[in-house]
C-alpha cells in the first residue's frame, strides 16, 4: 500500500505549477494578515459615514428652517462688493488649504492601515 | 500538540498557526481541485481560495467530522461552482454491491505497474481511490466530501479496483486477498 501511497504522492506532486505550497502559503498568509486589520478600516469609515449622513441631515434641517419655514425663515442680502473683499478672498484660499490637508491626511491614514 | 489544539490557538488569534495547516493539506486539496476543473492554475485558485474561506468559518467547525474531510469539501463545492455545475457525483445505478466485492483488498507488490493501473482511472475514480489509499478517508467521509451516497462511493471503489485489478492481474504483479 505505500507503493500506492508513492505513486499517487509524487503523480501529484507532478501536476502541481512550480513552487505551489510556498505560493499558497504566502496568498493565503497575507490575505488573513490583510483581513485582521480589516475590520478597524472598516469600522473607521462606517463611522465616517455616519457622520457625514448626520451632517447632511442636519445642515438640511437647518436649510429648511432657516430658508424655507415660514415661522423661522430669514432674509439675507449679500452685498454686491462683499463678495470681492479680502474677507472673501481669505476664505476662499482657507477652504481649499483645509480640502488638500483632509485628502492628504486621510491617503496617510489608509496607507497605516 | 493535535489538529484541534493549533484550530483553537488559531481560533484565539494565533493567526500564523494556520500556515501548519496550509502546509499539511494544500497538497491533496490540490489534488482534488485539480480532479474537477482540470487545469493547474484554476486549482491553485480555487485551493487558495478555499483555504481564506478555511479560515473565514473556522468558528463554524464543529469537529464532528475531521478537519481534512470540512476542508476537502469546502474545495469541492468550489471547484464545482467554478465549472458551474452543483454536483460532481451523478447517482450510479445502485446496483447492489456484494460485500466481499467491496472488501476485496489489494495486495500490491511492485510499483511499477501501478502506474499503469491507475492511469487507467477516470477522475472521478481516481479522486475517491486517492481519498480513499492516499488520505485514508472512510467511505462516511469522502460521501461527505463529494456530496453524494454511501453506495455511489462503494460503487466508485469497486469500478476503480476492478479496472485496476485487471490491468494488474494482466501483468501478474498483485494478489487479491
Amino acid at each position: 500500500m505505500n507503493d500506492l501511497k508513492k505513486i499517487i504522492s509524487e503523480e501529484i506532486e507532478g501536476l502541481m505549477p512550480k513552487n505551489f505550497s510556498q505560493n499558497v502559503n504566502e496568498a493565503v498568509m497575507n490575505s488573513i494578515l490583510r483581513q485582521k486589520s480589516k475590520p478597524q478600516f472598516i469600522y473607521s469609515e462606517k463611522k465616517d459615514n455616519i457622520i457625514l449622513g448626520l451632517s447632511v441631515i442636519f445642515c438640511s434641517l437647518l436649510v429648511y428652517f432657516f430658508g424655507y419655514s415660514k415661522s423661522y425663515a430669514i432674509s439675507v442680502t449679500i452685498p454686491k462688493d462683499f463678495l470681492y473683499s479680502m474677507y472673501m478672498k481669505f476664505t476662499f484660499a482657507g477652504l481649499i488649504i483645509l480640502l488638500i490637508i483632509n485628502v492628504f491626511v486621510d491617503s496617510k491614514k489608509k496607507m497605516m492601515i | 500538540m493535535t489538529e484541534l489544539d493549533i484550530i483553537a490557538e488559531i481560533l484565539r488569534g494565533n493567526t500564523s498557526k494556520y500556515s501548519y495547516i496550509v502546509n499539511q493539506y494544500s497538497k491533496m486539496c490540490f489534488s482534488v481541485a485539480f480532479r474537477i476543473v482540470k487545469d493547474a492554475e484554476d486549482a491553485q485558485d480555487i485551493v487558495q481560495d478555499s483555504f481564506i474561506a478555511a479560515y473565514e468559518h473556522l468558528k463554524d467547525f464543529k469537529a464532528d467530522s475531521k478537519f481534512s474531510t470540512w476542508l476537502y469539501r469546502i474545495v469541492m463545492n468550489k471547484a464545482i461552482a467554478s465549472k458551474n455545475k452543483t454536483k460532481y457525483f451523478e447517482e450510479v445505478d445502485n446496483q447492489p454491491i456484494q460485500s466481499q466485492e467491496y472488501d476485496e483488498e489489494l495486495e500490491l507488490k511492485q510499483g511499477a505497474d501501478l502506474k499503469k493501473a491507475l492511469s487507467a482511472l477516470n477522475e472521478k475514480e481516481r479522486l475517491v481511490i486517492e481519498l480513499f489509499y492516499f488520505q485514508e478517508q472512510s467511505v462516511r467521509d469522502i460521501s461527505v466530501i463529494c456530496q453524494t451516497t454511501e453506495v455511489n462511493i462503494k460503487v466508485q471503489l469497486h469500478r476503480a479496483r476492478k479496472k485496476m485489478n485487471e490491468i494488474l492481474v494482466n501483468n501478474g504483479k498483485f494478489a487479491t486477498r
